[in-house]
């Protein structure tokens, strides 16, 4: 039964006969109904708003981002294909001056270790002056070291020190030499 | 959170939704008036899946357009214009498709409301409910809000947009139309 309010009040008023019945709300609704309403409208907005709010601060160009991702690939490609061919160019450059260098040893060292004053260096001093004093050649020595201080001082910056102890040890005899003609 | 919705006033509520944090405002805006609104919409519509449908719709709308209040009018009484106006859409709509049974002559309302689960009348409120069906969709609007919602005139003109003598012309036919249907079928 209602409490006496002003539609009441009204309905007495219009002698209704609504006046003596109950007003109740005979409607039902599932068990807690309106926490899971309230949340899913929630849900819904909130991740509407946030899509809104999103998009109005920050946007892009139509198509932005596939557009993007072609830009990135072809870059990607390029670059790619660039450093493959420097590489490549490297690579050429390595292989060339690896062969020169080889080129360069080989020629710094094979004919030093080829050529006859070589081999005359190599041969202990000794034996060369008792092979030329049992020829009977001793005359020709003086003109043969000559030649060969020439050859020798001429070499002596690049050639091993063997052929300057060599030189040293040659100059001493023809220092005795020259001692002996005087 | 019963004690928060009695707490928290409209002004505070507009307040929270003009500094930025509208999340917190309908959060509490719709814990104060969920109930009440989808009570009203449901007395229009009686299936509580309508009723549902329609209250969700409805809050979704208010949310769009809560920045557009202006303040004219009371929030609560916004708000059952809001609801009001989506339930009397949903029955234009219904009509307009031909769903609606009720207004068909072999249409037995009794017997729906019976089977529905969500329905726990007596055959009294059996019989009020098929009166109140019988009614033009806005009379009923004017008939339940202030018959079961108990609200006051000056607010139900805010809410129906219509003169406060206009909608107690309409409640008095109403409540006539209503006894005449009850005695009619006793």
């Amino acid at each position: 039964m209602r409490k006496s309010n002003d539609i009441l009040e009204e309905l007495k008023s219009l002698n209704s006969s609504l006046v003596d019945k109950p007003a109740g709300n005979p409607f039902k609704v599932p068990e807690g109904y309106f926490s899971v309403q309230s949340e899913s409208v929630r849900e819904l907005l909130f991740g509407q708003v946030k899509i809104e709010s999103e998009s109005d601060v920050f946007q892009v160009p139509k198509d932005y981002f596939s557009k993007q991702r072609e830009t990135l690939k072809a870059e990607l490609l390029e670059e790619k294909t660039n450093r493959g061919s420097l590489r490549t160019l490297w690579r050429r450059v390595g292989s060339i001056a690896a062969i020169l260098c080889l080129f360069a040893l080989g020629a710094y060292l094979w004919p030093s270790s080829l050529g006859d004053d070589s081999v005359l260096a190599s041969l202990d001093e000794q034996a060369i002056m008792n092979y030329l004093d049992e020829e009977g050649l001793d005359e020709m020595l003086f003109a043969s070291v000559i030649d060969t201080e020439t050859d020798l001082w001429s070499e002596i910056e690049l050639d091993d020190s063997s052929v300057s102890s060599y030189i040293l040890d040659s100059d001493d005899l023809l220092i005795n030499e020259y001692l002996d003609y005087e | 959170m019963g004690e928060l919705k009695s707490l928290v006033t409209d002004e505070q509520i507009l307040s929270f939704f003009n500094s930025e944090r509208k999340d917190h405002a309908f959060t509490l805006l719709m814990d104060k008036y969920q109930e009440r609104v989808y009570w009203h919409v449901r007395r229009m519509v009686l299936s509580h899946e309508d009723a549902n449908d329609i209250s969700q719709n409805m809050w979704l709308k208010v949310w769009r357009k809560l920045d557009t209040f202006k303040g004219d009018s009371q929030l609560y009484t916004w708000l059952y214009r809001v609801a009001t106006n989506e339930a009397l859409s949903f029955l234009r709509s219904k009509k307009r498709k031909g769903t609606v049974a009720i207004e068909t002559e072999d249409y037995d309302l009794s017997a729906e409301l019976k089977a529905d689960p969500y329905f726990d009348g007596d055959a009294y409120q059996i019989k009020i409910q098929e009166a109140i069906q019988s009614l033009p969709d806005k009379q009923r609007a004017v008939f339940n809000l202030r018959y079961f919602d108990e609200m006051k005139y000056d607010e139900m003109s805010e809410v129906l947009e219509t003169s406060v003598g206009g909608l107690k012309a309409s409640y008095h036919h109403a409540v006539k139309k209503i006894e005449a249907y009850i005695k009619g079928t006793d």
